[in-house]
């Protein structure tokens, strides 16, 4: 029946077109542009970057190296995010609804900020060192594993999120009648963990996927790895096709990852809903326990990390000034970002559907594809819509305007939306548009009324991925931001390079500050809003 | 029960006419470069591309404005941060300039762009006072308040006397483990670096690099962090510049500085330098913007900012912190020798410090 909701209208099958040759014109083809970049040398076609790639054995230890990153990263992100996620499942909804929220803010941040804590604290003068009296710790905190630790406890809570939902999908039936023949361990051990493996395995691959394409943290640490060879390629060489090629092993790596990721799910959703049925509630004591244990995790996830930028900064007048003087580049990141999640959740949920109303096989091809393109390096995307956009005609226009930072936003994010979309409305029954384009129903009108509605909770979800996300860009926005324009993020990076240790803290507390406090507002006005049209409604009856 | 009108798809349809809108309008309708050459109009505004840390570049910039009554559009970035620059963004738009001037802090982008043909000419009559080894022959670029490459040492733990003296003190085994170096593919350690394979030829230098990695050398992620390093005293000297030295003197850090090899080779001296960009929209704007900052007024403001940057212009005040640049002993090159160099040392440096 899946084929009759795509198949039956023009306008479902024009409007998803219309959306797939924007994505084509936004994200794909800055990345084509480079791609056949790297394919020429002097106006002549070279195979030349990509032999180098494979014939120099300092390529193959950097691959390496990313690998063994992303897999600590992967490790320590299920270690601290899959007995979270079990535990927030077995709490009642209004406890595990606040701790979510808590236990969530290490991913609302950009990596780099949690980096900087951890060589605050683990670096060779750090409050470690000092305690001690000798440098006992720098050598494992600016090493793979420790930057891994540092991407990982970023990334947790994806982790968490992901292990929940799996938990929460189990019926409490299954449990019980487990419970009748055997302790908690032996459930644990024999329904519960075979039941969500796919799923934490799932989340795992998700962790290693972003961590191989991080950058910031890697680079704050010393810790060489592709992404950091990418920028040398293009910061000391100058080589816009070298650089370009040298991204290419990395995508490699996303595919096979994404590959397995398919195989381990079966094609199955990476997400479902977090309120679904309610699973078995722990004892009193357990609950205890259970919730002890993950205030402990939020201390040490965010309160910790917030605590130490707090000394560090010292003094609430410098952040009180920071956040004055950043005023204009606050409230341009804030518009833009509230502009470019919108439009990528747009576009996001048009193509979504399609992926998951389409009974074509190129829904495979299409998760890949959306996971390659996210990971390509901000770098190689900036280069590419420079080479695009920056030309005589209306590209040029937009070019010398704002607009090309949402253009280089949703360049980046809108595979992301689109992915995520893809997989969320996959879990919703397509029972009642089906029967919505039966009765006739326009396609739009079913788009607004059945599906929207269905799929909100996933839709304000992943708008607000694309909002942290989009706000906190800074490889590509400082390639295309046009002059006399300027976001936070490339501020703030700007003058951490040269600042003192007080005012690198600041600088990460004033952003921590604005991403909670940006986020905390709009969740208050949407709330606002609800309860408004929710009165609206109960007037008009 | 009042009857609810369907209004999902105008909301939808209207919801993406506004965000064009916003759109559109952010775009304005304001005239790309090109049209705006052609028509021969320059607005009252001028774009400038500055690595310069803008913390010092700012105020310069904003002096301008009140003064010429232009409207400066100031794209900043430093080449420190790992956002791969300016540079590759002049490259990027070649063929359609949006920038009229670019201000780098360091030599080796500037001509890197000249080589490939990003920069105009451009002979500034107050450049016509700048010494003859700081601008371009061909007048591609000029430079102007300089800083210079300094060994700085934490005063808690190497007393003045006991301080090295030369770069090459650097390999002996008394300082092993104890010396930081920006990595010397990026920013003015890069400069450095093809500054000493110039000057002292391939096999010397690549030795000098090899010895420093037998003594241990501390590769880290930039200048500041080599000073964050000495100050903090987790290692004892390291490579940097004077205007980080400068900075971290005046927020009472525990360092000093040595300009070395003063009765050898001479310290590299490092000009910030100006360039008019090839097509650039607002040429005009662009060239009176470049005579500004060749002032001797930019350079009085340079010299007293924290950077302390030593001015080229003579009779400019300096503040007692500034060393007159005459009162240096320069290491002597061309400056186009290590910028036509620092790709090729870039890729021997990776073999030698295993980068």
């Amino acid at each position: 029946m899946r084929v009759e909701i795509l198949n039956r209208q023009w306008t479902a099958r024009s409007t998803i077109g219309l959306a797939g040759v924007l994505v084509f014109a936004l994200s794909i083809s800055p990345v084509l542009y480079m791609f056949v970049r790297s394919l020429e040398h002097n106006g002549q076609f070279t195979l030349a970057y990509y032999a180098q790639l494979l014939g120099e054995p300092r390529q193959r230890r950097l691959l390496g190296h990313s690998i063994q990153l992303a897999a600590w990263a992967a490790l320590a992100g299920s270690a601290l995010g899959v007995p979270a996620g079990l535990l927030l499942a077995r709490l009642p909804q209004a406890t595990a609804l606040l701790l979510r929220f808590v236990l969530l803010v290490p991913l609302l941040l950009p990596p780099y900020i949690l980096g900087v804590v951890w060589v605050f604290v683990m670096g060779r003068a750090g409050w470690l060192s000092r305690w001690m009296g000798s440098d006992v710790a720098s050598v494992w905190a600016y090493s793979l594993p420790g930057a891994g630790l540092v991407l990982g406890l970023a990334l947790a809570p994806l982790s968490m999120l992901l292990a929940e939902a799996a938990r929460r999908a189990i019926p409490a039936r299954l449990i019980e009648a487990a419970r009748l023949v055997a302790g908690p361990s032996r459930t644990l051990a024999r329904i519960t963990l075979p039941l969500v493996a796919s799923s934490l395995a799932a989340g795992g691959l998700l962790v290693f996927v972003l961590a191989l394409a991080e950058f910031g943290v890697p680079s704050l640490l010393g810790v060489r790895v592709y992404t950091t060879e990418v920028f040398t390629q293009f910061a000391a060489l100058y080589n816009f096709g070298a650089a370009t090629a040298t991204a290419a092993p990395l995508l490699l790596v996303v595919v096979v990852a994404a590959g397995l990721a398919r195989i381990l799910l079966g094609g199955r959703v990476l997400t479902s809903s977090l309120m679904a049925e309610q699973p078995l509630r722990l004892s009193s004591p357990a609950r205890v326990a259970a919730q002890s244990y993950l205030i402990l995790l939020g201390l040490l996830m965010v309160a910790g990390p917030l605590l130490v930028l707090m000394v560090e900064a010292g003094s609430w007048r410098a952040l009180l000034d920071a956040l004055v003087s950043a005023r204009i580049q606050i409230g341009t990141s804030i518009a833009l970002s509230i502009i470019g999640a919108s439009l990528a959740t747009g576009l996001g949920l048009l193509l979504g559907y399609w992926r998951a109303r389409t009974t074509s096989g190129g829904r495979g091809f299409f998760d890949v594809g959306m996971l390659v393109l996210f990971a390509v390096p901000s770098t190689v995307v900036g280069i590419g819509l420079i080479g695009l956009w920056n030309r005589t005609g209306w590209t040029g226009a937009f070019y010398t305007s704002p607009a090309m930072i949402i253009i280089g936003y949703l360049a980046r994010y809108v595979p992301l939306a689109a992915l995520l979309l893809g997989a969320y409305l996959q879990q919703l029954p397509a029972a009642r548009e089906e029967a919505a384009i039966v009765f006739g129903a326009h396609w739009w009108r079913m788009l607004g009324r059945i599906v929207v509605p269905a799929a909100r909770l996933g839709l304000a979800v992943i708008w607000t991925i694309c909002f942290i996300f989009m706000f906190g860009e800074l490889g590509t926005t400082v390639l295309v931001a046009p002059p006399g324009t300027t976001t936070l993020p490339v501020r703030v990076y700007a003058i951490m390079a040269n600042s003192p240790d007080q005012r690198v803290a600041e600088l990460c507390l004033m952003q921590t500050l604005v991403i909670l406090l940006s986020l905390g507002g709009l969740l208050a006005a949407v709330q606002v809003a609800g309860r408004r049209q929710k009165n609206g409604g109960k007037v008009d009856e | 029960m009042t009857k609810k009108r369907n209004s999902y798809p105008w909301t939808f349809i209207g919801l993406a006419l506004g965000v064009a809108a916003v759109v559109t309008a952010c775009g304005g309708p304001r005239q790309n470069s090109t049209e705006s050459r052609q028509m021969g109009e320059e607005a009252g505004e001028v774009v400038i591309y500055v690595s310069e840390d803008r913390v010092f570049a700012e105020p310069v910039l904003q002096e301008f404005e009140r003064r010429m009554g232009l409207r400066v559009k100031a794209v900043y970035d430093t080449e420190e941060t790992k956002s791969t620059g300016l540079a590759n963004r002049l490259l990027a738009e070649k063929n359609r300039p949006q920038a009229d001037a670019f201000w780098s802090n360091e030599p080796v982008r500037t001509i890197m762009l000249k080589r490939n043909g990003v920069l105009a000419p451009y002979a500034s009559p107050n450049a016509a006072v700048i010494p003859g080894e700081f601008k371009d022959p061909e007048g591609y670029w000029t430079g102007f308040a300089v800083r210079s490459r300094v060994i700085v040492y934490n005063t808690k733990l190497v007393k003045p006397t006991e301080a090295p003296q030369s770069m090459f003190d650097l390999t002996d085994a008394r300082w092993k483990g104890q010396v930081a170096m920006a990595d010397p593919r990026f920013g003015s350690t890069s400069f450095h670096a093809a500054v000493l394979f110039v000057v002292l030829g391939d096999e010397r230098a690549s030795k000098y690099f090899s010895d420093l990695r037998v003594n241990d050398i501390k590769i880290v992620d930039g200048n500041s962090v080599v000073r964050q390093m000495v100050s903090r005293g987790e290692v004892k000297i390291g490579w940097t510049d004077t205007d980080d030295v400068l900075v971290a003197k005046k927020a009472g850090e525990p360092v000093e500085m040595v300009y070395t090899d003063q009765q050898g080779l001479g310290v590299p001296i490092l000009p910030n330098m100006v360039s008019l960009i090839k097509g650039g929209p607002h040429p005009k704007n662009g060239q009176k913007l470049i005579d500004y900052l060749l002032s001797p007024e930019v350079e009085r403001m340079l010299a007293q900012s924290e950077a302390g940057q030593m001015p080229l212009h003579t009779g400019v005040e300096v503040p007692p912190y500034v060393r007159p640049v005459g009162s240096l002993k320069p290491m002597t090159f061309d400056y186009a020798a290590p910028a036509a160099r620092v790709e090729a040392v870039v890729r021997r440096l990776q073999g030698i410090l295993k980068l």
